[in-house]
């Protein structure tokens, strides 16, 4: 095994696994700390720093970390108030922005179709920040028996959240808006019709992945759900 | 058991079904398969959370940092026999990064 030399490339390299490593989700942490390992085995600095700015990649990638026994639950619980908590502090932000900013254009559209269509967007933006205010996290009692039940409680109800009448109701409830917002404008300023198909083709998109990534939560929150369960059935 | 069977999944499969049973670097992985480390570890993480992979940190050498490694279990074995392509229509990529130290 030869000595590499730690270059400004190499170290800036390593810098980035560093943050890398302090900023990942707990389950990631070690991914990130054995890519970092690796490095001492890469001879090209180029590469080597390539295989440093990978690491970011995974940083967006939340590791599933299963729960080895009941004692791991409130924490467990505490992570999911918080990001809970998070999702509708956010949520809500988004949602009163866009809904005074299509309530300015209730006010400021000439034609009829623009008027329905921003009203429109204003009760869709309005009912997913109900949905989200709905859904936020519920206090969870601080003992361990306690914690599992309220915990698996709100499991339950985070879940269907993402999935059945919640999440379609949100998402038909969304659609007409700001679809009717870009037909409209399209035909009141026809030179702007391209640019108005651009923004509905990127609005449909968005519309539909949201689809799988709310199903993947649901199913996130079903499998800690079955943990939860065979950990109470099994509690050793 | 559901995994996302994307073409680098199966290469990274076919990957540890050579020598199934011996423990495997992260970067000896990324050299044989062509694959990044941004592509790379998320398909190890995904492995490891469905239990088809066992990792476990070497016991390092004096004045050697530990390193991680990789082996498929039992379960994973059977379920590389199943999606990785055979030999015949696996293709290698050019290694990922040149310049390995052995």
């Amino acid at each position: 095994m030869t000595t590499i030399r730690m270059t400004k490339i190499r170290k800036f390299g390593l810098k980035v696994l560093n943050i890398a490593a302090r900023h990942a989700a707990p389950g990631t942490r070690d991914w990130v700390i054995a890519m970092s390992r690796e490095m001492d085995f890469i001879e090209n600095d180029w590469a080597a720093l390539w295989w440093a700015l990978g690491s970011t990649r995974i940083l967006f990638r939340r590791q599933y970390v299963p729960l080895a026994d009941l004692s791991g639950v409130p924490r467990a619980a505490q992570c999911l108030v918080k990001t809970i908590r998070r999702r509708t502090l956010v949520g809500c932000l988004v949602a009163s922005t866009e809904a005074v900013f299509f309530g300015y254009f209730f006010f400021g559209v000439s034609t009829l179709t623009l008027r329905v269509a921003s009203a429109l967007t204003v009760a869709g933006v309005l009912y997913i920040a109900y949905q989200l205010y709905a859904r936020r996290a519920a206090a969870l009692p601080l003992d361990t028996g306690s914690t599992t039940s309220a915990y698996y409680t709100e499991l339950e109800r985070q879940r269907d959240f993402h999935r059945g009448p919640w999440f379609w109701s949100r998402q038909l409830f969304f659609l007409p808006g700001p679809v009717l917002f870009c037909v409209g404008e399209a035909i009141a300023e026809p030179e702007s019709a391209r640019a108005c198909l651009a923004i509905l083709a990127a609005f449909v998109f968005f519309w539909l992945r949201a689809v799988p990534l709310n199903l993947n939560q649901a199913r996130k929150y079903q499998r800690r759900l079955e943990e939860l369960e065979a950990l109470q059935s099994h509690p050793e | 058991m559901k995994l996302r069977k994307s073409p680098q999944t199966s290469i990274v499969l076919a990957e540890f079904l050579h020598r199934a049973h011996d423990w495997k670097y992260g970067y000896d992985i990324s050299r044989n398969t062509g694959l990044k480390s941004g592509t790379l570890y998320p398909i190890l993480m995904r492995l490891a959370e469905r239990k088809l992979l066992a990792t476990r940190w070497e016991t390092p050498e004096a004045g050697k940092p530990a390193r991680h490694m990789y082996k498929l279990t039992a379960d994973g074995v059977a379920y590389a026999r199943e999606h990785a392509p055979s030999p015949a229509k696996r293709r290698l990529a050019q290694p990922a990064f040149s310049g390995v130290k052995h």
